[in-house]
């Protein structure tokens, strides 16, 4: 499951050819159950879950406003994929690394989570979400 | 936007990696699932 099945499928075509082993599951980390669902086939091929890598994020795009005039619909987006979506994918995946006794999640954030960037006046939301 | 979801599998290890289509999470599961971490 997942939402862009070609960038997926491109992923695992490159995994494959080079000898690795690789699989895809469409999702959307705004829906809770699609992202128990694909923790739980994560797990379910060989019975664990050793490692989880969150880099689901997103950043407005080219949506560069002041903050007097940023768009709230663009917040509430990365607020629900940046914080909302990493929070539901730990959820799931310590819920099956606490049990089996072992793991390690990495959390991939962005730069602006730590320090202003110039030049990109929309710094405040663009950076909270991203260091929340 | 990179919303998606990608599992690697290998005999060594079980990982999820969750954007990973593209980017940083491609780049992740490339490297976990052929064991370049």
């Amino acid at each position: 499951m997942g939402r862009t099945a070609a960038t997926l499928e491109q992923t695992v075509k490159l995994i494959n050819d080079a000898g690795g082993s690789a699989r895809y599951v469409i999702a959307d980390v705004h829906d809770e159950q699609a992202v128990r669902h694909a923790v739980e086939i994560a797990a379910s091929h060989s019975g664990r879950l050793d490692v989880a890598v969150n880099s689901t994020g997103v950043d407005g795009g080219n949506d560069s406003h002041p903050l007097i005039d940023y768009p709230l619909e663009t917040l509430e987006l990365m607020l629900a994929t940046n914080v909302r979506g990493m929070f539901l994918s730990m959820k799931y995946e310590l819920k099956i690394m606490s049990t089996q006794g072992f793991g390690s999640i990495v959390n991939i954030s962005s730069g602006a989570g730590l320090t202003g960037v110039a030049g990109i006046r929309a710094t405040w939301p663009r950076s909270t979400p991203r260091s929340a | 936007m990179t919303q998606t979801t990608t599992q690697t599998h290998s005999d060594a290890k079980t990982a999820l990696v969750t954007g990973g289509g593209t980017g940083i999470g491609g780049a992740a599961a490339f490297a976990l699932a052929t064991e370049r971490l």
